[in-house]
């Protein structure tokens, strides 16, 4: 089974029109991140990495292809459910949503400078100034609502 | 429908909105300034709503006028950094249907103990329903507004103080909030009666969520110890009572002369409405799986000595979300039981018939029973700027069913 999903996942990378990096500062001793830590990182209901030292996260500008790959491939959510959840804790006064970097130039300076950061950039992006975590998938119609597409 | 948007802005009279906004910008400005912290965060959220009922006036619509200010509303929000533990929030609001007048919803300090504990401290939404948080942000919500046979209660806000502390329990994320404060205001639920003039002190309540990925669920428990209605006696009666408190007159008057007056007391203090108690509970969950969504909540709210109805309350509402579309169903129900106060005056023939008539005339009309069925449609128009549609029949023993059209612009900003 495990097989299978590996098989699944790799076929996603191969076709995937947009693959994202889930990127950390190099120093950051994890080696990989489960899908739902990165989607309870990103909607801020944890404030810790899994071996409990803080994070903070950025995204970038909504108005980027890669941004809503990144919305639906590492949460689940379209821009307006990732929207909709952002109004519903911000104008409740508990949390605000994530800083919004304008490109990925300045996300991975930024991620590059900030020991704690977690962000993410196009897979083809990624050099040796960040480590990677997880690499995520979505094609469209095929593989964006699948398990093991990660 | 840009022009509702902009006649809304317009129609916010200065002079009401000038104070408001300086004393809330005074109270967040006021340390900021001298700690030379972040530029305060302003958003905002912007509801234009028309609509209009077919059969009879419902909610607040009119029959066949569509009318435009009932549900629509602005909302800014203010939120600045005092220093790493402190930070100050205000909120202010101006509906249509109370004719734009600006109110300070919130305007709170938070002290942080830490990342998961944090103190709030003067004025902030009461915690009462599972979308009391971000009440009146339209965008937020699936619905044009929640269904009024459960978010019913008079007061939005209250001024006092809250404790919240968040914990993980592996993929569980729960949190717990505590508050007491106390709260005085004016409400009117049918415009031609007077406003009741309520004071509720001692209000406490304590509110549990869990969520985990695809489950929200809440929990909370509410109560006033001391609620009083000033102006109770002076709500109007049919003729030839006139008013609440000439009712208890003529009890008292009777109990006097034929021997019924432990009887007539009991009545008394119940209309009396000085310092009852009430107890609210309300439970929901919310399912989110892949497009598809569940939401369901109930309240149950009793009082102590008054003549107000035990308020049964619940709703249900599924939907469905494809790209920028959600399409959704709701039902609600208000099952109230009236309150039992003619059985404490002995029926006397030619004598009682009216009082007793009089007073289940009155617990009667402080009792809803109503029913609503909708379904709408939520389309995103722009980021941050929804369109919706939504088309309710509401029931209501004895009247005709009514049909109510709603449609608008939910912004944020």
């Amino acid at each position: 089974m495990r097989a299978l999903l590996g098989l699944i996942g790799i076929f996603c990378i191969s076709v995937g029109y947009a693959d994202v990096a889930i990127i950390a500062h190099p120093d950051n001793p994890l080696t990989t991140l489960a899908p739902m830590d990165i989607k309870r990182i990103f909607l801020k209901q944890t404030k810790r990495f899994p071996d409990g030292s803080p994070v903070q996260v950025a995204t970038l500008a909504p108005d980027q292809s890669l941004t809503r790959a990144f919305y639906q491939s590492a949460l689940t959510m379209t821009e307006s459910q990732w929207r909709t959840y952002w109004a519903q804790y911000s104008f409740s006064g508990q949390k605000s949503p994530p800083a919004e970097l304008r490109d990925q130039d300045i996300m991975l300076q930024w991620v590059a400078s900030t020991p704690d950061a977690l962000g993410f950039i196009h897979v083809e992006r990624v050099d040796d100034s960040v480590k990677v975590l997880r690499t995520l998938s979505i094609e469209p119609g095929s593989c964006g609502d699948k398990p093991g597409c990660d | 429908m840009l022009q509702q948007i902009s006649l809304l802005f317009r129609r916010i009279r200065p002079r009401r909105l000038i104070p408001s906004l300086l004393a809330t910008l005074h109270f967040l400005l006021l340390g900021w300034v001298y700690t030379a912290h972040a530029a305060p965060e302003v958003s905002g959220f912007i509801n234009a709503v028309g609509g209009y009922a077919t059969e009879r006036p419902t909610l607040g619509y009119e029959q066949g006028n569509t009318l435009f200010d009932r549900d629509s509303l602005l909302g800014l929000q203010v939120s600045g950094r005092l220093s790493d533990k402190i930070s100050a929030t205000g909120q202010l609001l101006a509906q249509g249907k109370s004719d734009y007048e600006v109110e300070a919803t919130w305007a709170y300090l938070t002290y942080e103990f830490s990342p998961s504990a944090q103190m709030r401290m003067g004025r902030f939404r009461t915690p009462l329903f599972f979308y009391s948080d971000f009440l009146h942000v339209g965008y937020a919500q699936h619905w044009i507004s929640p269904p009024t046979e459960v978010y019913s209660l008079p007061f939005d806000s209250v001024n006092g103080l809250d404790l919240s502390y968040g914990f993980s329990m592996g993929h569980t994320d729960a949190r717990l909030q505590i508050y007491f404060g106390a709260n005085d205001g004016d409400y009117s639920e049918d415009e031609t009666n007077p406003p009741l003039k309520i004071r509720l002190r001692e209000h406490m309540g304590i509110v549990g969520s869990l969520q985990r990925d695809w489950l929200n669920l809440r929990v909370s428990f509410h109560q006033v110890t001391r609620l009083t209605i000033e102006n109770f006696a002076d709500q109007p009666l049919p003729q030839p009572l006139g008013s609440v408190g000439e009712l208890v007159s003529a009890i008292t008057t009777l109990g006097d002369i034929y021997g019924f007056g432990a009887g007539a007391d009991f009545v008394a203090k119940q209309l009396a409405m000085r310092d009852i108690s009430a107890e609210f509970s309300e439970a929901a969950l919310r399912l989110q799986w892949q497009h598809f969504f569940a939401v369901a909540e109930g309240t149950l709210l009793t009082f102590d000595d008054s003549p107000l109805a035990k308020q049964r309350r619940h709703l249900l509402s599924l939907g469905t979300q494809f790209g920028q579309t959600t399409l959704y169903a709701t039902y609600a129900r208000a099952n109230d039981e009236p309150a039992q106060l003619a059985a404490a005056v002995p029926r006397i023939a030619g004598v009682t018939e009216g009082v007793r008539a009089a007073l289940n005339g009155l617990t009667e009309s402080l009792a809803l029973e109503s029913e609503t069925a909708s379904i709408g449609l939520r389309y995103e128009l722009a980021a941050g700027t929804a369109f919706k549609l939504e088309i309710s029949e509401n029931t209501i023993p004895h009247r005709n069913q009514s049909n109510l059209v709603r449609f608008g612009f939910h912004l944020v900003f």
